[in-house]
């Protein structure tokens, strides 16, 4: 008896995990999107050694995203088994994406053209299992110098 | 203070290049938070409160930096790098260094 009402628990959690998980992904995706193209303009470069004879500033962003009970379940079957864990993937793919936006969210808000030297980092901060973070962060540029360094001092 | 994490400084030279700074923090996470954390742990999504509280904590070290560096007497820090590292469950430090320098504009 105890063990059938745990199955239904799990069973139950099974597929609120599935439903709200992949109305929350598909939410999610729909977003980015459109985050992504409402800031395309804002151009993103990786190389080191690149720099310009305007001004800049560090701009940093990150998010946490949890999995879904859904995906811990087919993620726990996969690791049993071995190969690629397509739920995780997606996970990842999200964060990171997300990540970026922000970056630029924050650029384009201070008044940048673009970022240089962008970093992502997936640390692990110890939170719990199945959550990930995606750091990003780079130098954004300002189209022209600026008169005084940013962000402005509040005294 | 500005900060790149670039190699150079845009618009500015670097005059003065001064020593290594650094600063950090470590924090652990809260428990009611966590309550939280565990519910979206079935539905999935982000877990807003971590995101916050991650991103204070790297605004502390990074004012941690800044003050060592204005403690040497730059004006800017050149080629930041951010590092995190798990010391125990639930606890993270995090890490930010660079290079503090005495830049111009050009």
């Amino acid at each position: 008896m105890e063990l059938l009402i745990k199955l239904g628990i799990s069973l139950l959690l099974f597929v609120v995990g599935w439903g709200f998980g992949r109305h929350n992904e598909r939410k999610h995706w729909a977003q980015l999107t459109l985050d992504e193209a409402a800031f395309a303009h804002i151009r993103i470069d990786n190389r080191r050694f690149e720099t310009r004879d305007t001004h800049g500033q560090l701009v940093v962003a990150s998010v946490v995203i949890a999995q879904d009970y859904f995906k811990w379940v087919l993620a726990s079957v996969r690791n049993f088994f071995g190969g690629r864990i397509t739920v995780y993937e997606t996970l990842l793919d999200r964060a990171r994406r997300e990540a970026v936006v922000r970056l630029k969210k924050q650029a384009a808000a201070a008044g940048a053209v673009e970022i240089l030297g962008l970093r992502i980092e997936t640390p692990e901060v110890g939170t719990d299992k199945g959550s990930v973070e995606v750091l990003a962060y780079g130098t954004m540029i300002f189209a022209e110098k600026l008169e005084r360094p940013w962000p402005p001092r509040v005294d | 203070m500005q900060l790149s994490n670039l190699e150079s400084l845009a618009g500015h030279r670097i005059v003065q290049q001064l020593d290594v700074v650094y600063g950090s923090t470590v924090r652990s996470k809260h428990v009611g938070k966590d309550l939280f954390a565990g519910l979206k742990n079935i539905v999935g999504g982000e877990l807003t409160a971590y995101t916050e509280l991650l991103e204070e904590s790297r605004q502390e070290a990074l004012n941690r930096m800044i003050e060592k560096a204005q403690a040497l007497g730059a004006n800017a820090v050149v080629g930041i790098r951010f590092s995190t590292s798990s010391i125990a469950a639930g606890a993270a430090e995090l890490f930010v260094y660079g290079t503090a320098v005495i830049a111009e504009p050009l």
